[in-house]
């Protein structure tokens, strides 16, 4: 199995694309059916892509957190979870029109950046990877959701304020529940965001004797936080609501897919054998 | 009220203490906290986009300039302000009986009304007896002032949320602290060599202490990538040995709080320049890639390789000190007049009648870190404050009930104001009316 490691993501990723193509064929036509079929595809997508996490296990010889793909691999896993979570507890079958296309996109993304399984560079020989990388696929997973939710929130905001109360505003959630799982998630995400960039700091005090350096991905995670952080700030005691509390849930995702992918692509630093 | 204003400097400064007052106020407001947090935002943001080592002749490194070390203590005052102001509400909320403060509950962020055929009595008790059962603490009112009955959960909440800011403050001062009283320095150690560590260099160690390099190695994986770099350390105090440990990336060295870290590696090559009779007129030993200038020469050794072959000059064939060369540059006047490969004792000649040059020997270094930051502890107790206050701040569901109970026609009106956890709310609302509505048939019943 572990010669297919990469096929076998191939298949995850097509997967996540003909549930995305079914979960919004359900939002065009509306048709329950696809819905389920949605689901299906889905749920053989995490399949695969839980034999493929195994397959480069087994290929690498530790789990794959090792470098950009690897740990993309796992996110996108992470997403697809959370996204079952999501509509198991509010039976909504219109956020996987959301979620869905977003696990593609990035399963996409991060095949880009395929490269063959290695062995683990010396800096990440350490126990501190598993739990790093643990409490990353949890924040960024949250927070891959909270952004995929939003933008439900903007599509059906669009539709109101056209006066547009058919049937496909009809299948999405109310605005006011929409912000309030946008909410959740990122109140869900924060204290592992935090824990992500505190695993860090302790292990960057054993591996590189400092626990900040205000090296590119640091910094990044931090601006990161601060974004989340003003956005709580904002939600509970400035009150915000609406567009301008869901704007900024966007930002702070761009903010984590930059932190992410874009430093390793653009600002070389000591994260930089992630890339 | 019966003395007559005197317009007098009192009032005029009494003037002017309040807008100093006002303007305190204002800074202290967590909408200024906000700007500066996106302040901060913003210096981080340009910081990352200036390539190290090449700092901007005005921005610098900016995260260790005045200004943004200011906005940082602009931060810890906005945040110890807003703590602080914080503090008596949070406590009062916490410790105080609700029930009788005068709270207009339909001005409550979240409200309901209950019409129910019952009686005033029977409510307080089937809402208290049904919060009690759901977790609320439960307060009913003494002397009638305000509503009947108020009930709170998850009052740690806002402690939480106090903890996470206060951690902020105190990772700053444990930073600050390890900056003050620490030392950070880079080494380079040959192999076989001992490195003195005493207060003088290294403020803060009482009794000095050496380090010596026993071996140097490099591991690698069977597919030829690193594994490791391993330093074999021993420590020794007063000529006797005290310990000896291998350092390696992700296993520091620990002697009483002096952490040594294995940080690069290298090779030093002994360097010699004679002038044009054979005397010697320099000798140092250079790293690689480093340089040593005489008579307007700047010679580099660029890269030692221990077991050269002429068809790949830049590989070694085997790690064995087999055919040691140094691969080396030449510059003058800041142009390259000559490179090449010289076996370890072989004479480069410097031009015509300059001398020469001959790399005598070549010793592999290991590059050691040296620290000692006692401000770590501060700064990890910071960090657990942080994490214990933010998932109590956000996984604890807070919510405050105020119930007030009034006889109208031929039923009572319940009134519920709530404010903290809306679905906790609504659900708890619908409870309460679900027993009410039930009581009141049994009651039919019989």
């Amino acid at each position: 199995m572990a010669e297919y490691e990469a096929q076998l993501f191939n298949l995850a990723f097509f997967s996540y694309f003909a549930a995305s193509c079914m979960y919004i064929g359900y939002l065009v036509m509306l048709n329950d059916k696809l819905a389920l079929l949605g689901r299906i595809a889905s749920i053989i997508g995490v399949g695969f892509n839980t034999l493929a996490i195994i397959a480069r296990t087994m290929k690498a010889g530790h789990l794959p957190f090792a470098n950009m793909y690897e740990f993309g691999m796992v996110l996108v896993w992470g997403l697809v979870i959370i996204h079952f979570v999501i509509e198991y507890q509010s039976k909504r079958k219109a956020l996987g029109a959301f979620v869905l296309p977003l696990a593609f996109v990035l399963a996409g993304v991060f095949a880009l950046f395929y490269q063959e399984a290695r062995p683990l560079v010396p800096a990440l020989k350490s126990n501190w990877l598993l739990i790093h990388v643990v409490m990353a696929v949890f924040a960024y997973g949250a927070l891959a959701a909270s952004c995929a939710i939003a933008a439900t929130y903007f599509l059906k905001h669009r539709l109101e304020k056209n006066g547009d109360d058919g049937p496909l505003s009809a299948v999405l959630p109310e605005l006011e529940s929409l912000e309030n799982m946008v909410n959740q998630l990122i109140a869900l995400a924060m204290p592992f965001m935090t824990l992500l960039i505190l695993t860090g700091a302790v292990w960057a005090e054993y591996a590189w004797g400092s626990y900040w350096r205000w090296d590119p991905k640091e910094t990044w995670s931090l601006i990161t936080w601060l974004v989340y952080a003003i956005y709580l700030h904002g939600r509970s005691v400035l009150g915000w609501r609406g567009n301008r509390a869901m704007t900024w849930a966007i930002v702070g995702f761009i903010t984590v897919l930059f932190t992410f992918i874009g430093v390793n692509v653009l600002l070389p630093g000591l994260h930089s054998y992630a890339f | 009220m019966d003395e007559k204003p005197a317009v007098t400097r009192e009032t005029v400064s009494q003037g002017r203490g309040s807008l100093i007052l006002q303007f305190f106020r204002g800074f202290v407001s967590m909408r200024t906290g906000i700007f500066i947090l996106l302040l901060v935002m913003a210096a981080a943001f340009i910081g990352t986009f200036i390539p190290p080592g090449r700092e901007h002749k005005f921005l610098g490194d900016v995260y260790h300039t005045w200004c943004f070390r200011l906005l940082l203590g602009l931060l810890c005052v906005n945040i110890l302000a807003c703590s602080a102001r914080r503090l008596p509400a949070l406590w009062r909320s916490t410790t105080m009986p609700q029930a009788s403060s005068s709270v207009k509950l339909d001005s409550l962020p979240h409200y309901q009304e209950l019409k129910i055929e019952s009686s005033v009595e029977s409510v307080v008790i089937t809402a208290a007896t049904l919060l009690t059962q759901r977790g609320f603490r439960v307060q009913t009112d003494k002397d009638g002032a305000g509503p009947l009955l108020y009930a709170d959960r998850g009052r740690w909440a806002p402690w939480g949320t106090l903890a996470v800011h206060l951690s902020i403050l105190v990772i700053t001062a444990g930073a600050l602290y390890g900056n003050f009283y620490g030392f950070d320095r880079d080494i380079a150690l040959p192999v076989g060599s001992s490195v003195e560590i005493t207060g003088s260099q290294y403020p803060g160690v009482a009794q000095p202490f050496s380090l010596k390099l026993n071996t140097f190695t490099t591991q690698y994986y069977d597919d030829g990538s690193v594994s490791d770099w391993v330093s074999n350390i021993t420590v020794e105090q007063n000529g006797t040995k005290v310990l000896s440990q291998e350092v390696k990336v992700n296993q520091p060295l620990d002697y009483n709080g002096i952490m040594v870290y294995q940080f690069s590696y290298g090779t030093t090559i002994s360097t010699q320049v004679t002038d044009a009779q054979g005397h010697l007129i320099k000798e140092a030993d250079v790293a690689e890639r480093g340089g040593v200038e005489s008579q307007g020469f700047v010679i580099r050794p660029v890269r030692f390789v221990p077991d050269f072959n002429p068809a790949q000059p830049m590989a070694s064939a085997s790690s064995e000190l087999r055919n040691p060369h140094v691969l080396y540059i030449i510059y003058r006047d800041g142009r390259e007049v000559d490179w090449g490969a010289a076996k370890l004792g072989e004479e480069i000649p410097l031009s015509k009648n300059k001398g020469h040059v001959t790399f005598t020997a070549a010793q592999p270094f290991s590059g050691l870190q040296i620290k000692h930051d006692p401000g770590v502890p501060v700064v990890w107790f910071g960090f657990i404050l942080m994490t214990v206050g933010f998932f109590i701040s956000l996984y604890t569901k807070r919510l405050r009930i105020w119930l007030t109970v009034a006889p109208g026609q031929g039923a009572v009106i319940v009134q519920a104001g709530g404010r903290g956890n809306r679905n906790l709310f609504d659900q708890v609302v619908e409870e309460l009316n679900n027993q009410l509505v039930s009581d009141t048939a049994s009651r039919r019943k019989i």
